[in-house]
């Protein structure tokens, strides 16, 4: 067990476990008293007690009260003491003229004793309760309608100030780890301003916010005191040390003297806030021209006027939130409304006004979809948020995640802790890495505070007693790669929006369906009329044909030459229009017949192809390059073989070169999917026509440059190669010559080695 | 050579018809019926009281009617009386659903009608040599006998 700590043993190293409640001791300008009920004798009393009675005060112990007070006085405390509870709230009961000096006289119950505290009045008059009164209702009429917490507390305080007269008074407030922030300042010229500074937590340890949560208001008249101790040192009903919780007059910590003295406080004054019954903050009221006693009608006052400020400020805070919240449901109205018009939600996201950082404060925000990451303002690196993204989609099946400092689950993200300590990160889709993220700074990067809280304690001249920190320079914090905490509402926003883009991605894929539905169907319908229309064509085609021959049969004798001619012009014209059919039907029919994948030695299907234009081959004296052998891929073999066909025929037609040449070969990427191609040293083609000579029929030359034919075999080549899910393309520089490519993606390709 | 056996053309394209009947012509003298609907087919036959049934049948796949070729096809080949007579089918069709179709329901031969003259009078003489000069037909067996 650790040992206590009290007023007689604290230094800097335990005062966060000083039982300052137990400092056997009081302040010197009143005195106090403990009595026994009912007997009403004297248990304790302050060493200074005495005096105003011309006792010592070891001469008061076990006296009766009324050895002390006249009966008047006594009948007037037994009477208020019986009338009130009074535990743990000192009451005024009484002002009483002792050696002639008034006293106001407070009383509470506490650790089984009945406590009387004895104040001495100002010689020079207490403010009217009137005044008080008047002051008070002004005060409160005008803190009431404050706008924002800020408004409310800069209201407050300057009331406050200008009430009591204090040289400074701040609304202190307590942040999640316990440290404190400077909301709200009024402080006469001259003086250290403290606005907007954060102090560590260890500046007020836990003890001291334990009593202030006990009573509305502590003052000290004069921080440079020496404490009167209280005789004897125990309580003689629990015989342990006196509880002095509750004390009006209960001497403070040495520590906490020594704080304010390096503050260069005389008097103090700090009032409790509570907000939902928990510590919310403090109005710590600073003189520092000399020591300054409150009146006990100006305290009660603001001790009422604290209170006020405990019950509204969780309606101001609220209130605040409540802009906040109307503010977010207002953008995020907006986002969705932006993204269901343009679809592109990730757009909307990062380039639309609003986007994700008018959403929620946060200085960087990502979108990652489709492995596509968009950033904006202050974010990590894009290789950095792949990272992240990676880590949060194997550790967190969460739908949103929202954490302050990310390096303690993910330490990797020390190295963008100055945009990104602290991550809100929604999923759209457990099935894919589709995230909406929001980044926030290290707080480092943001704080400043007053005292480094890292630097260590002063060492006071004796040498003997440590003091609290005396420099007060603006020092930037150390809670390390932490970040602002993300609010609920917050949260909640985020989570919103998250089911609105979900609606808005649903929406478009179900549009896409239908619009996919209606192209299926359209296609296929094109591809029948193509099929039924060329058959259908062909019949009467078939009969110009014959009929034109026939009547060649028929009456050559009687025709003169050129209606022969004509005649047969017709003939050869209805044999192009049946080519072309054919065409139009083999391209058709390429989208509708199943496809067969089996592995395929590409060097055999080349060689095939080869084969077959022996003859053109031989007739050109080309020749064929295979610069390595081919792979054997998964492929439909009818089909890859009519692609090189086409190709290498192509390759062979067009070149006019008196050297040709004709190279087939591939590349492979690191994904696995094969690049095919096939080389000439020919005609070349000019960039403007490198879209056109995939259009079906569309000709470059003359149906009798070249060699002539339908103009089908590119349409047909490609439409191949799509239909594996490849594509098709062509480089090339006129008169230089082509090289047609055309990819297998990697599913299909399989490669299985060259040979 | 003695081509005088009667040959039947189911064709419902006049052209068709009459460019069919005119090539066969220069390869012999058959005597040649016509069915332009598919449902004629059969009642044809049936009527036919010269008791000399077509040697060999040319059928159109697509005829107009609710009787196509496809089930004319069917129709004479459960008929005990005319199944064994060799139906060639000549179409516009190169369909290899339709060339399937037709070798599963019996028929003899499917030729793809083309649009050049010249391949047609060669496929109309490829066909009358084989079934005429090469095969045996059962017709002829029959009335022999």
């Amino acid at each position: 067990m650790m040992a206590t700590v009290t007023a007689k043993n604290v230094d800097l190293s335990n005062c966060d476990r000083e039982q300052i409640q137990f400092s056997g001791a009081i302040l010197p300008h009143g005195f106090l008293l403990t009595i026994r009920e009912p007997e009403f004798t004297i248990l304790q009393a302050s060493q200074n007690a005495g005096l105003s009675f011309n006792m010592q005060s070891s001469e008061l112990l076990g006296l009766p009260l009324t050895s002390l007070l006249d009966p008047k006085q006594v009948d007037t405390v037994r009477e208020k003491t019986q009338q009130d509870a009074l535990d743990g709230a000192p009451t005024r009961i009484a002002i009483f003229q002792l050696q002639g000096q008034e006293w106001n006289v407070l009383a509470h119950r506490y650790d089984q004793v009945l406590f009387l505290e004895f104040e001495p009045r100002s010689t020079h008059g207490e403010p009217s309760v009137e005044d008080l009164y008047s002051e008070l209702r002004k005060a409160i009429a005008k803190i009431q309608h404050a706008k924002s917490s800020q408004e409310f507390l800069d209201l407050a305080v300057r009331r406050i100030r200008a009430f009591t007269g204090f040289d400074r008074v701040m609304a202190y407030k307590f942040l999640q780890d316990g440290s404190g922030w400077v909301r709200s300042e009024s402080v006469i010229e001259g003086q250290t301003e403290y606005m907007g500074l954060h102090f560590p937590p260890s500046d007020i340890p836990a003890p001291a916010k334990r009593l202030f949560t006990l009573s509305w208001l502590r003052h000290q008249p004069d921080i440079h005191y020496t404490p009167v101790p209280i005789v004897p040192e125990n309580n003689p009903v629990t015989g342990g040390p006196l509880d002095l919780s509750y004390a009006v007059l209960r001497s403070v910590s040495v520590m906490y003297t020594g704080y304010l003295k390096n503050m260069g406080t005389d008097a103090s004054m700090v009032m409790t806030l509570l907000k939902d019954g928990r510590l919310w903050g403090l109005i710590a009221c600073h003189h520092h021209s000399g020591p300054k006693h409150v009146p006990y009608e100006v305290r009660a006052a603001c001790e009422f006027l604290a209170n006020m400020v405990s019950l509204l400020i969780s309606e101001k805070e609220d209130l605040e939130f409540s802009g906040y919240k109307l503010k977010l449901k207002d953008t995020q109205a907006r986002l969705v409304e932006a993204m269901s018009r343009s679809g592109e939600f990730a757009e909307v996201l990062i380039k639309g006004k609003p986007n994700l950082l008018d959403l929620l404060r946060s200085e960087g925000a990502a979108v990652v979809s489709d492995g596509k990451i968009s950033l904006i303002g202050k974010a990590p690196t894009e290789d950095q948020v792949k990272s992240l993204v990676e880590w949060l989609a194997s550790h967190n099946a969460d739908e949103v995640f929202a954490t302050d400092s990310v390096v303690t689950v993910f330490p990797e993200a020390e190295d963008f802790k100055e945009v990104a300590s602290g991550i809100l990160a929604i999923r759209f889709a457990a099935t894919k890495k589709d995230y909406l993220l929001w980044f926030r700074p290290e707080v480092l990067q943001a704080v400043h505070w007053a005292g480094d809280p890292h630097k260590p304690v002063d060492i006071s001249d004796d040498g003997q007693r440590l003091l609290p920190r005396t420099s007060f320079a603006l020092w930037k914090e150390s809670v390390r790669l932490k970040s602002e905490p993300w609010l609920d509402l917050e949260i909640q926003a985020a989570h919103e929006l998250r089911i609105a883009i979900l609606e808005v991605i649903l929406r478009q894929s179900e549009k896409l369906g239908d619009l996919y539905k209606n192209l299926e169907r359209s296609h296929m319908e094109l591809d029948a009329f193509a099929y039924v229309a060329s058959h259908d064509l062909k019949e009467p085609l078939r009969g110009i044909h014959n009929y034109s021959r026939f009547l060649l049969e028929d009456c050559a004798d009687r025709l003169r030459p050129d209606e022969v001619d004509k005649l047969r012009s017709m003939a050869r014209l209805t044999q192009r229009m049946e080519d072309l059919l054919d065409s139009l039907l083999h391209y058709s029919r390429i989208s509708r017949n199943e496809l067969k994948p089996k592995l395929c030695d590409l060097n055999k299907t080349v060689a095939e192809v080869l084969e077959s234009l022996q003859l053109r081959i031989a007739e050109t004296g080309t020749e064929i390059r295979i610069p390595r052998a081919l792979p054997s891929i998964e492929i439909d073999a009818s089909s890859i073989s009519e692609v090189f066909s086409n190709l290498i025929s192509n390759a062979l037609k067009y070149n006019d070169k008196p050297e040709k040449w004709v190279e087939i070969g591939y590349k492979q990427s690191d994904g696995g999917s094969l690049t095919f191609y096939v080389r000439d040293n020919g005609i070349g083609i000019a960039p403007e026509h490198f879209a056109p000579i995939f259009m079906i029929f569309r000709r470059l030359h003359g149906p009798k440059e070249f060699g002539g034919g339908t103009g089908a075999g590119l349409t047909i080549a490609r439409k191949i190669v799509q239909r594996h899910g490849g594509h098709m393309w062509v480089e090339s520089a006129p008169g230089e010559g082509s090289t047609f490519y055309f990819t297998v993606p990697a599913a299909e390709s399989e490669a299985k080695g060259a040979n | 050579m003695h081509r005088n056996d009667p040959i039947l053309i189911v064709e419902d394209n006049d052209e068709d018809y009459y460019a069919t009947a005119r090539v066969l012509a220069k390869f012999g003298s058959f005597p040649v019926s016509r069915c332009s609907r598919g449902a004629e087919v059969i009642d044809n036959l049936n009527a036919d009281k010269s008791h000399r049934p077509p040697s060999l049948i040319f059928l159109d796949l697509n005829l107009i009617g609710k009787r196509d070729g496809r089930t004319v096809l069917t129709d004479l080949k459960a008929d005990p009386r005319y199944r064994r007579i060799p139906v060639v089918v000549m179409t516009t069709s190169s369909n290899p659903s339709d060339v399937r179709h037709c070798f599963d329901h019996g028929a003899a031969g499917y030729m793809v009608k083309p649009v050049n003259l010249d391949k047609f009078v060669e496929s109309i003489e490829g066909i009358i040599k084989y079934w005429f000069e090469i095969m045996t037909l059962p017709a002829k067996v029959e009335g022999a006998s």
